[in-house]
């Protein structure tokens, strides 16, 4: 009914419109005011009218307008100019440039503001940053960009899922990620997912192009966040995406093209180094006489082989040298009444892995049509489409990658090259060649972000907009898993297929009223009120079928068994209500209010509405007259902020009791599920944040640095009852983390040599926070990780520390051996574990905090350089202090430990193998009573600090004489290197890595997990 | 404004696949449902589905694990630490089933709208599994807490210490005579679900492990005089024939294609993971026998791809095999025991204990025995439970009962502690009226 309204009051508008009577024409022409050059593609308009056209190439325009009009002129970067036509004929116009444009806009929660005037810590990064990377989503692109946001990609799978943490982790089991804001709509992000891929997830967020991507603002602290009220509390990154303007239509063709490699190829045995330390380990524990010889291992250990050993690099069967390319084209324009842009793109990267791809077809139309001088209508939508084959990844059996490492050697691929018979080349593990080739595993992406707004300015200053917004995402995944190879999950069932689906739509309505003025000159006052509702649906459903005739027959049709199958839909809503003000006085002194209340179908029925006020303040002492001497300084700006914000990422209907089905007898059965906790509410963080903006010669240096207290409380937290009460706990509020820190942004430009054309800039931004674990239920340490207790979250401690037992090298000789750690079993040649306690023996009670995979300081350093028509971009990112744990070594360094045949890295050359042999590597033993591979124990935790030469982008645009030959508005080409070089004392294969993917808790554990890649690719931007 | 975009009904978001549990259970129908969802607990791959049943093999002499979760090697090795998840894992399931079988009697009194037929089967039902699951934890972990009060909000939550192990034993034979009253004795029910004679047998059971050895020799004997139950022809039967048509089962778990278990793929070497294989010993003793004609050998564990196969849970498939619980082969050797015990070692055993032994032994084509003292009766009692029942959860309290889990499984002198598993760490933790854990570990 409303909405009927509001189209009548729009079909009344048109029609008024259309009564205009016109009287005389105006020529003229547009020049710029620096150069005098004519400037194509100018706005002019007839004052309160929709009347209007835009300047021709030589900078010319003819109007038809009444003899009162007055003419606006409106250019992107320059001033407008408003010129009464008084009876004149023709009207030359001067543009000058736009001072007050050059500051930087920033994108804030409903609107914009300019940087002088934020009062509160936010983040930029614009389009020419992240364009032309050779990166899936928009996250890997902010990777080191903006300080106080922690990227991390966890591996190198395509389209795999990022951990992004901005101002450390707020929340043990709530969700960790920020919320992400697309043109004003929260994007659906995080892994829908319904296979088992091992530890790493996907990652809603790639469907997103980066390159339809104008600018990313990162809402940092309490005051810029809190109008996202209950979803704000680990920062919200604002996306805007490329809109038209008001000229000719511009296309841009960009291509790149180029191979990924593995930057560092792990070091490992070759097949006689591991027959012989086989065969040693087993003579060390008596399982074979002194004089055996490798074959009677394999009679002992396979009962004999029916192929020739060989000597297999396994890593080498299943990597490869991959492809990616990226082609897009892009056009945009518009006149003075309709500006459009549209773009179309296909992104393709193949893993390094065989068997993974990541395609990407996605197109964007964002178009802005002005119906009148008071009324605008808008849309932005994006389609698009990923193929995502994907692979088993790390902590599973059945991963090609994480196979290949533990793939013993002297086994060929094949039993016969001909018939490609699979051998079973370990004794828990499949063959990793089989695993990347015989598997479909193909997840496909149908995404369709859009939404659509129209605003209408009821008084100068007073803008009403009501916006609808969807985001949709269908992910239909396949899987199908034959039994052509030996060990194959499917073997037992005839072969198994699976078709699972997932569709999650996000519907938004909102309506706000903003307001701005200024009051005599120096009281300005901006703000914006409004009301959203959301919506969330996800469907899910999924149908496995077992037997199958053959490996020709693929899908759940062809199954003999249809044996499981499952639909399910889960809804939650959000009813929001939020607010801003901003009061500027003379821009001198600043102060910003938001609120928001959010009512979630997530909380219990005591706490259904959440508050999230912020209060921030500035002053721009640079604007005093003390100041005025200082003629050094352009900017010298004091903010503080205060102000809270929730998390309601916390599971739906945990408040509730419920019951849910719980069959036997192949009848249906129920039983309660969870104990209702009426009072679960959010969880709050309370941000204190203080900086300072300082620039310095007419901004050419220009300093951004911030510190800030946010301290979580009510964390949403799984509180243990005793299990005799036949629940482990119940969803409640409990405990609290705190995370402070400092912010460090310095841009500079060091040279800007107009006569020769030589530029030089340089971004550098570092950040230190501190992550501390302040309460948890009764004080209880929580452990979790391999074995139950690798890592501990523990009061006083960050979330992410490592637990175990201290090592100290190697016992050299039998006499070095307490008597009572002999008597545990162990001899010369085991790991020296320390006696934390000192009650002479190894236990459970001497484990200990042994490292922490929160980093000191991470940041970025960006170097642009450009000559004539040469540009170079550097980029290093770094991470220092940062501990990796590494369970898989436990495996790696085996040794010939509790019977595995897993083959190991070359580093176990250096063992013990005699009494007085000094190393840090111990003996090959079988039985291994001192249980030297302990997975849990510091051996295996090693220093994770990286710096690492991220991006170099070297590029030439030929010059204007030559692409005007070529009809061309410009021409860049470009080489490009991701990843190029890496320093590092981790040796493992990449220190950013987390087999456990974007988990909250568990981070810098490296479990056979997929390396990221070393990118070289060639490119060319072309603009039409 | 803001009732252009929002009204506050967008926030009435109701689950939908599950229902609030007000109104859940209201009617027979519905209680039924909920006493179905008890046994469903009990599918859990943590207890009969597979671990907790499989356990009592791998911490004795029947089988091992091979794979690389530490839990699983903690029991294969007999070393069990406090903070073993599994147990842990293990213990929380088997609470679970006794709180929802808890919950469902307290329903069963409430609901006015049932008869007292109904009311009695389904509490029956209850009763059984609540005094089943009590003697499962006691008799791998001491002194444990005997809840009888249903958990369902947070008010209700209790924080019991432990009950001495003589206390639970007393509490499951209440529990178990009260549920074989309430179910009645007259006639055969449908294995899969607890009936009358499946209490009877299990208390022979738990008597026996007690040392009530009349009242054990007197429930075996109600059962197997009730004629309900005849021993199954061909041994291989028993893990084929299923439900009702199983004549030896008197008490299983149903698992199906729809409700699996992970008990096939556990011993399976065609597939990755976490397996279980006979111990090579154990291998042996079925091999010796076979010698004899045991027919047990052969329907009980195979040679494949060098690995020692348990086959009574063939169905990899489908994970669809049933878990027998109790049947009658038990109750003759139950009978055989508790004569024999009650009997001075050194005398000839009576010839009823040599009858139900035999009983045992002719079925699998083992000739009979002909005399025997008690003591030899026992000792070859032990040896066909081994052959008998491997793989189906009794060898760990045998060798308890039998006394001789220092002789088989070296728990002699200071590793005697390990008779009995450690209380979950983390369980002492939030609830420290379950100190002091059990000693030595």
């Amino acid at each position: 009914m409303k909405k009927g309204l509001l189209l009548s009051f729009l079909l009344i508008f048109v029609l008024v419109n259309g009564a205009w009577a016109q009287a005389q024409t105006v020529t003229g022409r547009v020049t710029s005011a620096a150069n005098g050059q004519a400037l194509p593609g100018v706005t002019v308009l007839e004052k309160g009218t929709t009347n209007g056209i835009t300047t021709g190439v030589d900078g010319d325009y003819r109007l038809n307008v009444q003899p009162n009009a007055t003419l606006v002129f409106r250019f992107i970067g320059m001033t407008t100019q408003e010129v009464p036509v008084s009876g004149r004929s023709t009207i030359n116009v001067a543009l000058e440039a736009d001072q007050k444009l050059l500051q930087e806009v920033v994108v804030v929660g409903y609107g914009t503001q300019d940087r002088r005037e934020v009062t509160g810590a936010t983040s930029k990064v614009t389009s020419e940053t992240i364009q032309n990377l050779p990166v899936v989503g928009v996250d890997q692109a902010l990777q080191g960009r903006a300080a106080g946001v922690q990227i991390s990609q966890n591996s190198g799978t395509p389209g795999g899922g990022i951990s992004v943490r901005v101002r450390g982790s707020s929340s043990i089991s709530a969700s960790n990620q920020p919320l992400y804001v697309v043109d004003g709509v929260p994007l659906t992000s995080g892994d829908y997912s319904q296979l088992g891929y091992g530890g790493q997830s996907v990652n809603a967020i790639s469907d997103l192009n980066p390159n339809d991507i104008e600018s990313i603002d990162v809402l940092k602290d309490a005051s810029a966040a809190a109008i996202y009220g209950s979803r704000a509390a680990n920062g919200v990154v604002l996306i805007t995406t490329k809109r038209g303007s008001a000229r000719k239509t511009q296309i841009n063709f960009n291509a790149y093209t180029g191979t990924q490699s593995m930057w560092k190829k792990p070091d490992f045995l070759n097949a006689n180094e591991y027959s012989e330390i086989m065969l040693e380990a087993y003579k060390n524990d008596g399982y074979l006489p002194a004089d055996a010889t490798f074959n009677d291992f394999l009679d002992f250990y396979y009962g004999g082989v029916d192929f020739e050993p060989t000597d297999t690099d396994w890593i080498d069967a299943v990597t490869r040298d991959a492809g990616i390319s990226n082609y897009e084209v892009s056009l945009s324009g518009g006149d003075a009444k309709t500006r459009y842009y549209l773009s179309g793109s296909y992104f393709d990267q193949k893993g390094i892995v065989i068997g993974s791809r990541y395609e990407r077809y996605s197109s964007r139309l964002n178009l802005d049509h002005q119906a009148s001088d008071k009324f605008t209508i808008g849309t932005s939508v994006q389609l698009s489409r990923s193929d995502n084959n994907r692979i088993v990844s790390d902590n599973t059996l059945y991963g090609p990658f994480a196979n290949s490492l533990a793939a013993s050697p002297i086994f060929p691929i094949y039993y016969d090259e001909t018939t490609k018979e699979y051998t079973r080349p370990n004794y828990f593990y499949t063959n990793p060649v089989a695993e990347g080739t015989e598997n479909d595993d193909i997840t496909q992406n149908l995404r369709a972000i859009g939404n659509a707004f129209a605003r209408y300015t009821v008084l100068p200053g007073l803008d009403i907009q009501v916006k609808g917004g969807i985001d949709a995402l269908n992910v239909d995944e396949r899987r199908y898993t034959p039994t052509n190879y030996p060990g194959s999950s499917a073997t037992s069932v005839g072969g198994s297929a699976t078709n699972a689906t997932a569709t999650v739509t996000k519907l938004l309505l909102e309506t706000t009223a903003s307001y701005n003025k200024t009051f005599n000159d120096v009281h300005s006052i901006s703000g914006v009120i409004g009301a959203s509702t959301e919506q969330d649906r996800r469907k899910s459903a999924f149908v496995t079928g077992v037997g199958f005739p053959g490996e020709r027959f693929r899908y759940v049709a062809s199954a003999a068994r249809v044996n499981s199958g499952s639909n399910a839909v889960v809804d939650n809503a959000l009813l929001s209500y939020f607010g801003r003000v901003n009061y500027n006085f003379q821009d001198r002194y600043l102060l910003g209010i938001n609120f928001r209340a959010d009512g979630s179908t997530r909380f219990g029925e005591e706490n259904r509405f959440g508050y999230f006020p912020s209060v921030s303040a500035g002053w721009r002492v640079i604007e005093e007259d003390f100041m005025s001497g200082l003629d050094f300084m352009s900017e010298l700006k004091l903010r503080a902020s205060y102000g809270i914000t929730g998390n309601q990422g916390i599971p739906d209907f945990a408040y509730q009791a419920l019951y849910v089905g719980s069959n036997y007898q192949d009848q249906p059965g129920i039983g309660p599920t969870q104990i209702p906790n009426p009072d679960l509410k959010w969880e709050e963080t309370q941000q204190f944040n203080v900086g300072a903006d300082l620039g310095f010669f007419n901004n050419r240096l220009n300093i951004a640095a911030d510190y800030y207290i946010k301290k979580t409380n009510d964390l949403l937290f799984f509180r243990p009852t005793p299990t005799q009460i036949g629940y482990g706990g119940y969803q409640s509020n409990i405990g609290s983390v705190e995370n402070k820190g400092f912010e460090l942004a310095i841009n500079t430009v060091n040279i800007d040599n107009r006569d020769n054309g030589f530029n030089w800039t340089t971004d550098f931004n570092i950040a230190f926070n501190r992550n501390k674990v302040l309460e948890l239920y009764e004080g209880q340490d929580i452990f979790y990780g391999f074995g139950g207790n690798s890592l501990v979250l523990r009061e006083g401690e960050p979330i992410g520390t490592f637990y175990g037992f201290k090592s100290d090298g190697v016992y050299s000789t039998t006499d070095e051996i307490p008597s009572t750690i002999a008597a545990q079993g162990t001899q010369a040649g085991d790991v020296r574990f320390v006696d934390v306690n000192n009650d002479g023996t190894i236990t459970d009670d001497d484990l200990t905090i042994i490292g922490s995979a929160q980093p000191k300081f991470v940041g970025g350093l960006t170097n642009n350089f450009r000559y004539k028509g040469f540009d170079l971009n550097i980029f290093l990112q770094f991470s220092q202090g940062n501990d990796i744990a590494n369970p898989a070594h436990q495996y790696q360094q085996h040794l010939g430990n509790d019977f595995l045949d897993d083959n190991m890295l070359s580093l176990v050359r250096d063992r013990w193998q005699q009494e007085g042999d000094i190393t840090d590597i111990p003996r090959a033993t079988v039985d291994d009573l001192n249980n030297n591979n302990r997975s849990n124990s510091s051996r295996f935790i090693y220093d994770g600090s990286y710096l690492r030469v991220k991006n170099v982008i070297l590029g030439y645009s030929l010059p204007t004489s030559v692409t005007e030959r070529l009809k061309m508005r410009s021409l860049r080409v470009y080489a490009q290197a991701q990843n190029l070089f890496t320093f590092t004392d981790y040796p493992g294969f990449d220190p950013e890595v987390n087999f456990a993917g974007t988990s909250n808790t568990t981070l810098g554990v490296d479990f056979y997990t997929f390396p990221q890649t070393r990118t070289i690719t060639f490119g060319v931007n072309v603009g039409f | 404004m803001g009732s252009f975009t929002a009204c506050d009904d967008v926030l009435d978001v109701e689950p939908t696949t599950a229902i609030e549990a007000e109104g859940a259970v209201i009617d027979f129908t519905t209680l039924n449902r909920s006493a179905l969802g008890t046994y469903s607990i009990m599918q859990s791959d943590n207890y009969y589905g597979f671990r907790y049943l499989l356990y009592q093999d791998v911490y004795a002499d029947n089988l091992a694990h091979t794979g690389t979760f530490t839990t699983d090697r903690e029991v294969s090795a007999r070393r069990i630490n406090a903070s073993n998840l599994q147990l842990s894992s293990t213990w929380a399931t088997m609470y679970s089933a006794i709180n929802r079988a808890n919950i469902v009697i307290r329903d069963a009194d409430r609901l006015t709208n049932i008869t007292d037929e109904q009311r009695n089967q389904i509490k029956g039902e209850m009763l059984f599994i609540r005094g089943l699951v009590h003697f499962d934890l006691v008799k791998v972990f001491g002194d444990i807490p005997y809840i009888t009060t249903p958990t369902t909000t947070i008010e209700e939550i209790q924080v019991l210490g432990k009950t001495p192990v003589s206390q639970v034993y007393d509490n499951v034979i209440a529990d178990l005579q009260q549920a074989e009253s309430l179910l009645g004795t007259t006639a055969r029910r449908d294995p899969r679900r607890a009936s009358g004679l499946a209490a009877a047998a299990l208390q022979a059971r738990v008597q026996l492990q007690r040392g009530n050895n009349a009242q054990a020799e007197a429930k075996a004997d109600q059962v197997i005089e009730s004629d309900a139950f005849a021993l199954v022809n061909n041994f291989g039967d028993l893990y084929t024939n299923e439900g009702i048509s199983n004549v030896e089962s008197i008490f299983e778990l149903d698992f199906t294609l729809n409700d699996a278990n992970s008990l096939g793929t556990a011993s399976d070497p065609t597939s990755a993971g976490q397996k279980f294989y006979l111990r090579a010993d154990a291998y042996a003793a079925l091999e010796a026998s076979a010698e004899n004609g045991d027919e047990r050998f052969e329907a009980t564990t195979r040679i494949q791809s060098s690995r020692r196969r348990l086959l009574k849970y063939e169905d990899i498939a489908n994970n669809a095999d049933n878990v027998i619980i109790i049947r009658l082969a038990e109750m003759y050797l139950i009978r055989a025991e508790a004569r024999a015990r009650q009997g001075a070692a050194a005398l000839p055993a009576a010839p009823q204990v040599i009858s139900d032994i035999n009983e045992i032994r002719e079925r699998v084509n083992l000739d009979p025995l002909l005399v025997l003292t008690n003591a030899q009766a026992l000792t070859e009692i032990l040896e066909q439970r081994r052959l008998e029942f491997i793989g189906e959860g009794l060898r760990f309290t045998d060798l308890k009962r039998y006394n001789l889990t220092c002789e088989v499984l070296g728990f002699c002198d200071e590793e005697a502690f390990r008779n009995l598993w450690p209380i979950p760490l983390q369980q002492i933790e939030v609830n420290p009226n379950l100190a002091p854990q059990n000693p030595g570990y």
